[in-house]
This record gives structure tokens, C-alpha cells and sequence, in this order.
């Protein structure tokens, strides 16, 4: 928390928008797609974090507590649509894009129905991910934004 | 006088005739080229249930046996056709099996004879005996003094005076072939599974190494547009290529997804037999009705993936040699089974020709069937489509486990070999 203030105070008058600006939480099995979601999402988000393994993907929540993750479906570890679901039972204050491959009616149907908020095929990402985050998260007041915050790049994978 | 036959000596030899003609019980007729009667042998009733007179007045040879008997033209080159199978009906209704002998001649003014011997009894007979025959082929496993397993062929002969069939008399120790025959099973259930493992690396390395660098570079090229964002030329051009990107992209996922479908698991098995239905008939132009009644819990991913590969082959299969306007897909529950159908009303395919040519699709989703405990059975026949039917228990009992249900166990069998 007090990380958060601190970076509030001193960028706040550089930043008119800080307080929209999304933190996000990527989870994908493919690292090289870290540093081009990075610069892609500059604009509105950062990326806080990065979990490989769906199996981690709680616990990085949990740790992180991110506004919003970005969630491939197909991960080693888990079902992304039951991770969805986890989260949104865990912690309903964040947000789940999926982001994935399949472009699907039914995994679309499928991945709303598991709590996300919006569903971004891969290849699509030109159009979907950015518009995506900019609609999310916008309910929640940044005052509420709380506890536990990590103002740094965090990689979490499952030692397995 | 020489050469004149006496009035008496043509009487007696005409008596003869009679009387050996009538003593059989064969029917003896003949006729002119056209099928006109000139004789009828006067026992004719014996066969046919008609009197004498009753065929004459037919008048022509057709409307007793029928007109599919060969005419004159197959007759002038062989001069003679000797047992011809042929069915004919009798006055009472019934159908009479008959070997008719047909010959050229040149008695008082007819020029062809049939003669016709009635072997409807014989056949029927040798039909009950035949089936008596099958029915006492029976295998069993059994188990030896010493508890080593056998299979054991049961054959015996039935008795033909109407009795219940009696107990096989002779057994044969046929576990060498019934080895041979699970070893056969085994090496199909390998190939099934090779084949799917490669299948699923091929989609993996699609998905995973091709799929994702796409990703990454349909997102460098979102951050691209972004950045050019104020030329309209440029931004235009940036638009081009990620559109094709996205093609590719989607493009590439639909093969992934068609070698292995990574996501039957997340989705489940309705929404990807709904996928692969919905792309079909969008790609081919063909009506497909699908079905679903509630698939229970639980189903293992194996018996999953089984009747989703049963349903996108048979699919295939259709669009790809049927002619099909439309199919359709059932998947219901019955009994603890999984009943799966997919019947098109194409042109249907000549099953024995099909065997001889190695329906290599047709194996495999009846082996893949089998895997899971299934079974498949297709039907079809020319101009009348064709159905495929799975039955899958919902809880899977492993092969051996219901080899051993299935097979009688005499444990006392201890003197073969």
C-alpha cells in the first residue's frame, strides 16, 4: 500500500489518469508474449505480473490482487474457464479477460457464464485487448484499491 | 413292313410312357418355341396342386413357372440347361423350389421340355440344419485342473427330427487363435493410440510454437497501428497485414484444433460435437440435426474423446464420399450406456467393397470404439445412406474384466490338450 501512495503522489500531477490505469496480471504459457502485451497495453494498464502455470494463477491473484487478468484458457495445470471461476469466487473485485486462440461461440459463451468480463481472440488482439481493458474495471473506485500491492514485475511458476 | 412300326407295339409304347410318367413325381411338360403347351404330364398336380386340364387352359408355359426362366435364344446355343434353381408358386399359394431341366426336342409338334423336380422339402431342410449347425458353434473360456485359462470351440450336430438341439459333442481348443485375436486387438489399439499421441504433438507444436509467435506478432502489430495511428496510408497498410495475420491465425487454430482437440475438456463433449457439426455444414453445404440429450458427469476423457472422433470421422465421411443433403448426430443415454448415432441419407456404400478395399476410417472407429469397451456397427447399402451406431458403457470396465463376465468358467474342465 504504501508502495502505491507513494507512486500515486509523485506521478499524480504527471498523470491526470492514474487513477484509471489498470494493473494487470497476465497468465499465458508463451513468455515471449510478456513484452509485447507490455508496450501494446502502456497506454491504459500495466502489467504487473506473469503466471505460466494455471496451477499458480490463485496464488498470484491472491498475492497481486490485479484489476484485471488477462487469461489464455489453454495453460498447463488447469482448465482456464475453472480458474476463471475460482477467481471470481475468490476475489469477485477482479476482472477476467479471456484471451485466447480458440475463437469459439461456444468457449465465448462458456467464458462469460465462468465470470469473465470479456473475451479477446489472440489473433484479433489489434482490435479486442486494449478497448477490452479500457471498458473493465471501471466500477471500482481507485480509492479502493488497496492492501498488499506489488509495484513490481513479478514472474510466478509452478516449481513442478 | 420293314420300317413300319405295328399299331400294337406303338400302343404298348405309348402305355409305357404313361405309366413311367405317371409313377414319378416329377412334372414333365412341353412346349412350342413361343412357350404354347403341347403336353402336360398328367400327374402335374402333384407339384403344383393343378389338375392337368387347369394347365392347359393357362395356355402358356409363363403363367405357371414364371417368366424369368431363360428363353430360347440361351437355350439354342447349349441345347440343353440342366438344374436351374427356380421358384415357382403352387395353386395352394405356396412357393415350391424347383430343378428344371429344359431341353430342345421334337415331339409332336413342341420343341422344348421342361422337366421339374420339386426340392422344396430338401432345402428347407438342409436351411433348419445349417442353422442347427451354427447355433451349436459355442465358445467358452475354461479353466484347467492346473488353472491354466483355455478357450475352448463347442460344436455339435442337431438332431434333424424337431428336437431341441442337443449339447455340443465335440470341443476344440481354438486359445491359440483366440490369442492370435486379442494380440490382433491389442496391436489395433496401438496404432489408435500412436496415432492420436501424434496427432496431439502435431497440435501442440501448431498451437504452442506457430500459433503463439503469431500471436505475439499480431500484438507487435497492434502496437504498431497504434503508432502510425496518425497516417492514414500507413495505418491502412498495418490494417492489411494484421488481417492477414488474423486469418492465419484462425486458420491455423482450426487445424490445431481438428488434430487434437485441446479443448474438449475445457468445453466438453456437446459444445465441440456442436463445433464440428456447425463448421461442417457451413463448409459443405449439408443439414446436419444434432441432438444432445444430457450428457451425465464423469464421462472419462477417453470415452470423450472416443465419441468425438467417432463423430467428426463419420462426419468426414459423409461430406467427404456420401452425397448427403443432410445427417444427423444423436448422442443419448440408455441404461448406463452411451448410445451415439450418425445416419445420413446419402448414397450409402456397398459394404462387402468397402471391406475389400480396407475402410482404414472404419477401423480405427471401431477400434477406437472397442478402446472404451464400445461397440460400432455400420449399415448401409446402396442408395440408402448410411448409419453408424456406438454403444459406450458410461462406466468403463477394463477388456479383461468383462472377458471374464462374458465367458462360462468350468472350473472342473481338466482334459483338454
Amino acid at each position: 500500500m504504501p508502495t502505491r501512495q507513494i507512486r500515486s503522489r509523485a506521478m499524480g500531477f504527471l498523470m491526470s489518469e492514474e487513477q484509471e490505469r489498470r494493473r494487470v496480471l497476465l497468465a499465458d504459457d508463451y513468455a515471449g508474449m510478456h513484452p509485447a502485451l507490455t508496450r501494446l497495453l502502456m497506454p491504459v494498464a500495466d502489467v504487473v505480473g506473469h503466471v505460466y502455470d494455471g496451477s499458480a494463477l490463485l496464488d498470484a491473484v491472491m498475492q497481486v490482487r490485479p484489476d484485471i487478468v488477462v487469461l489464455d484458457v489453454k495453460m498447463p495445470g488447469a482448465n482456464g474457464l475453472d480458474a476463471c471461476r475460482q477467481i471470481k469466487s475468490s476475489a469477485p473485485d477482479v476482472d477476467v479477460i479471456v484471451f485466447t486462440a480458440a475463437d469459439d461461440a461456444n468457449l465465448r459463451v462458456r467464458a462469460f457464464e465462468a465470470g469473465a468480463s470479456a473475451f479477446v481472440v489472440k489473433f484479433g488482439v489489434a482490435r479486442g485487448l486494449v478497448a477490452a481493458v479500457q471498458r473493465t474495471h471501471r466500477r471500482r473506485p481507485s480509492a479502493e484499491i488497496d492492501t498488499g500491492v506489488v509495484e513490481r514485475h513479478e514472474e510466478f511458476r509452478c516449481t513442478e | 413292313m420293314h420300317g413300319v412300326i405295328p399299331a400294337q407295339a406303338l400302343r404298348e409304347s405309348e402305355e409305357l410312357h404313361r405309366v413311367t410318367l405317371l409313377s414319378m413325381s416329377d412334372a414333365v411338360f412341353i412346349t412350342t418355341d413361343e412357350g404354347a403347351f403341347t403336353f402336360v404330364c398328367p400327374n402335374v398336380d402333384v407339384i403344383f396342386g393343378y389338375r392337368e386340364d387347369e394347365v392347359r387352359a393357362m395356355g402358356c408355359i409363363s403363367r405357371l413357372l414364371g417368366g424369368d426362366l431363360p428363353g430360347v435364344g440361351p437355350l439354342a446355343s447349349r441345347g440343353e440347361i440342366r438344374n436351374l434353381e427356380h421358384e415357382a408358386k403352387a395353386k395352394d399359394g405356396t412357393h415350391r423350389v424347383l430343378l428344371v431341366h429344359i431341353k430342345r426336342v421334337s415331339i409332336k409338334h413342341g420343341t422344348i421340355m421342361y422337366v421339374c423336380r420339386d426340392i422344396t422339402e430338401r432345402k428347407r431342410s438342409d436351411d433348419v440344419h445349417r442353422r442347427n449347425e451354427e447355433q451349436l458353434r459355442t465358445e467358452f473360456r475354461a479353466l484347467r485342473l492346473d488353472h491354466v485359462e483355455r478357450w475352448v470351440l463347442g460344436k455339435g450336430k442337431a438332431s434333424n427330427n424337431g428336437r431341441s438341439p442337443r449339447m455340443p459333442r465335440g470341443f476344440l481348443d481354438v486359445t491359440a487363435r483366440h490369442r492370435m485375436e486379442q494380440e490382433l486387438r491389442d496391436l489395433g489399439g496401438r496404432l489408435v493410440d500412436a496415432h492420436e499421441r501424434e496427432r496431439r504433438r502435431l497440435a501442440g507444436e501448431l498451437h504452442d510454437g506457430v500459433g503463439q509467435r503469431l500471436a505475439v506478432l499480431a500484438a507487435e502489430l497492434a502496437l504498431l497501428r497504434e503508432q502510425v495511428a496518425s497516417s492514414p496510408l500507413l495505418l491502412e497498410q498495418v490494417d492489411r497485414v494484421l488481417a492477414h495475420a488474423e486469418d492465419v491465425g484462425s486458420e491455423l487454430h482450426r487445424l490445431s484444433h481438428d488434430l487434437h482437440p485441446a479443448w474438449l475438456e475445457q468445453v466438453g463433449l456437446s459444445a465441440s460435437i456442436r463445433r464440428v457439426c456447425e463448421e461442417l455444414s457451413r463448409t459443405h453445404r449439408i443439414v446436419i440435426h444434432l441432438e444432445i440429450a444430457e450428457v451425465p458427469g464423469g464421462l472419462t476423457n477417453d470415452v470423450a474423446l472416443c465419441l468425438y472422433r467417432i463423430v467428426q470421422e463419420a462426419l468426414h465421411n459423409v461430406v467427404k464420399h456420401s452425397s448427403a443433403t443432410t445427417a444427423s448426430v444423436r448422442l443419448e443415454v440408455d441404461h448406463g450406456d452411451i448410445l451415439l448415432n450418425v445416419v445420413d441419407d446419402g448414397r450409402g456404400l456397398d459394404l462387402l467393397a468397402e471391406h475389400a478395399t480396407n475402410g482404414v476410417g472404419l477401423i480405427s472407429m471401431r477400434e477406437r470404439a472397442r478402446q472404451v469397451d464400445g461397440s460400432l456397427t455400420l449399415t448401409s447399402s446402396p442408395g440408402l445412406g448410411t448409419q453408424v451406431h456406438v454403444r459406450v458403457p458410461l462406466v468403463g470396465s477394463t477388456i479383461g474384466e468383462r472377458r471374464r463376465m462374458s465367458g462360462v468358467c468350468l472350473s472342473s474342465f481338466g482334459v483338454l490338450e
